[in-house]
């Protein structure tokens, strides 16, 4: 039975030696907000801010499902192309995303910091790349459904809202 | 020839010159010098006139002229005034953002630990009926709170505090239902975005119930049988866990933590010793590979090992824990599979006991009913289990049921059971019963 424990140490204790080499490797994978705007645009965005009048809570709420905490909301704007960066809690910490929206329908969502204990997979492509397209209708809905990921249900829902606000945002935004 | 002649021959000669020359118009009249005066006059008149109109022009011009420099002077001033107003317009502008900063800024002060802690939870009420209604039951069964702090940047606490069964009685023999239990309290080191470390009290990470629980999460009222009585589901110990995530959705988990004490009943949940002045003469290593890098998908397999199960008592044997499982969802459709074995080596082991396993399969679908009544759900699971306590138990257990969920958070479940060995595994012998839940999580 013992040889049985040497094999299972062996791999713990390849685990446990993981970071040390890790340290030396360390891939950059979220972006800070600053070089998300800046790697959005071609040319130089206008930085605009859309103040949370009364009016636009009761918009917001109806379509996120709750207020949206703040004053404002900071956002940036290049012809028919904006960006948004939001945040909303997953299971009990602040999920900071970018959304980056064109012509009413989205061009990409990023997962910029990650607080969780769990749900890492939402910040990467694999989850990410299924938002790309998404667009809303009359109603703010979404034209179509997000797939999950087990474990992360909290955290799948919470993008899911942020990205119909962000949308919905856009639309308010640009609306001719 | 004389002056008379020579005047007479000029004269004709005069004249021949004339009728030779053409014929010409006969002079007009001069204007009489009463009419020249008249015309010089008129033309004077006339000069004073142009005179009169070009001295008023100039009148004009210069008025305009001096207009014109008033009108350029104002413009000039308006100018000055326009850009002391943009100035200021500016200048406001950044009041009121500061301002404005430092209001939302006041709202998440980062000088009190409070700002970096937080408190989450779930519970879930339960009543089960049964053909024998002396078994029927309605039981508070969890309250659940979560504490969680962040230290620093990489350094965080993660800690769950139960309740189950609404209180706990001081009672002689320990036959009080209730439990009050710490379930996690681990700190987490993260190294990278890629690379984490636990040490502490955490849930093993085995099964698919082991580690997400809370009840908006799962079908059924109970938890499957498979995962309460072959994992153990809810299944926590103490120690240190090492997590490597890729990029590609890939995690790897490896683990050294305390161990179970499994007596002569040889019945695995019971060997749960919830890190409570537990013995650890006998360490346990747990290994998982999971995969979520395809959207909807998640395969997971786990292995546990322990050299000697039962620790303090004189029985000596081994137990290998080996379980897979996979979980597909597409569009509102989800199929959850897993399997679930324990081997255990030992001369004190009675055969029954060396293989206890377990598996299922549930498939489910989910309806967004709207926004204001979120979502309905229905599933089927069937359970086929064989484990050991004291001897040999098997069952086949089938569920049908519903979950509401009015909001992301909160569920309202029904289910109905039937239980081919005629009992719930829970001491109630009945061949099914029907389910009733509320949970909830924040």
């Amino acid at each position: 039975m013992f040889h049985k424990s040497k094999y299972f140490l062996t791999l713990l204790g390849c685990f446990l030696c993981l970071p040390g080499f890790l340290l030396h490797a360390k891939e950059d994978i979220y972006l800070e907000p600053e070089a998300f705007i800046a790697q959005s645009f071609e040319g130089e965005p206008e930085q605009k801010v859309l103040w949370l009048t009364q009016e636009t809570k009761a918009e917001i709420k109806a379509v996120f499902g709750r207020d949206y905490q703040g004053l404002r909301i900071r956002y940036w704007q290049l012809d028919n192309r904006t960006a948004w960066i939001l945040e909303e809690i997953g299971k009990v910490k602040p999920i900071t995303t970018g959304f980056l929206i064109e012509d009413g329908a989205m061009l990409q969502m990023q997962v910029l910091i990650y607080r969780e204990s769990h749900g890492w997979e939402v910040r990467y492509p694999f989850f990410t790349d299924q938002f790309t397209g998404l667009k809303i209708n009359r109603n703010a809905e979404l034209n179509k459904k997000i797939d999950g990921i087990s474990g992360a249900t909290l955290s799948v829902n919470a993008l899911t809202r942020l990205s119909r606000l962000a949308l919905y945002l856009h639309g308010k935004v640009t609306k001719p | 020839m004389n002056k008379s002649k020579l005047t007479a021959m000029l004269a004709l000669g005069v004249s021949g010159l004339v009728s030779l020359l053409p014929a010409q118009e006969a002079p007009q009249q001069l204007p009489s010098q009463e009419e020249m005066w008249q015309m010089i006059q008129m033309q004077q008149k006339q000069i004073e006139a142009l005179s009169a109109l070009v001295e008023s022009n100039q009148q004009k011009v210069e008025s305009t002229e001096s207009e014109i420099v008033s009108v350029k002077a104002n413009a000039d001033t308006a100018v000055a005034e326009s850009k002391q107003t943009k100035q200021a317009l500016e200048s406001t502008q950044a009041q009121l953002d500061a301002t404005t900063l430092a209001v939302e800024e006041s709202g998440s002060s980062s000088l009190g630990w409070w700002d970096k802690t937080s408190i989450g939870g779930y519970g879930e009420l339960h009543a089960n009926f049964f053909e024998d209604s002396a078994s029927n039951e309605i039981d508070f069964h969890r309250f659940v709170l979560f504490f969680n702090h962040e230290f620093n940047d990489w350094i965080s606490l993660y800690s769950e505090v139960e309740i189950e069964h609404t209180s706990i009685s001081d009672t002689d023999d320990g036959s009080s239902g209730g439990e009050v239990k710490l379930e996690q309290a681990f700190v987490q080191l993260n190294w990278n975005e890629q690379s984490s470390t636990d040490v502490g009290l955490f849930l093993m990470p085995v099964g698919i119930l082991n580690d997400y629980h809370e009840p908006t999460t799962f079908y059924g009222v109970e938890r499957n049988d498979v995962e309460a009585n072959i994992i153990p589901t809810t299944w926590f110990e103490g120690g240190v866990r090492q997590t490597h995530r890729f990029a590609n959705g890939l995690s790897l988990e490896g683990g050294i933590t305390s161990g179970l004490n499994v007596g002569d009943d040889f019945r695995i949940r019971s060997g749960r010793q919830d890190v409570s002045k537990a013995p650890a003469e006998e360490p346990g290593f747990v290994t998982r590979a999971r995969y979520t890098g395809i959207s909807g998908l998640e395969l997971a397999a786990s292995f546990f090992y322990q050299d000697d199960l039962a620790q303090e008592a004189d029985t000596d044997f081994s137990g290998l824990l080996s379980t897979a499982h996979a979980v597909y969802s597409f569009e509102g459709f989800t199929l959850k599979a897993l399997y679930a074995q324990w081997n255990l080596n030992g001369d004190d082991v009675p055969g029954d006991a060396e293989r206890q396993f377990g598996w299922y399969l549930e498939p489910s679908y989910r309806w967004s009913l709207s926004e204001q009544y979120g979502d309905l759900g229905i599933f089927a699971r069937y359970s086929d289990y064989e484990y050991y306590n004291n001897s040999q138990r098997e069952n086949e257990v089938l569920a049908l049921g519903v979950n509401w969920w009015p909001t992301d958070n909160v569920v309202l479940k029904a289910d109905f059971e039937q239980y081919d060995n005629g009992s719930d595994d829970n001491g109630r012998d009945n061949d099914h019963s029907v389910n009733l839940g509320v949970g909830y999580q924040f």
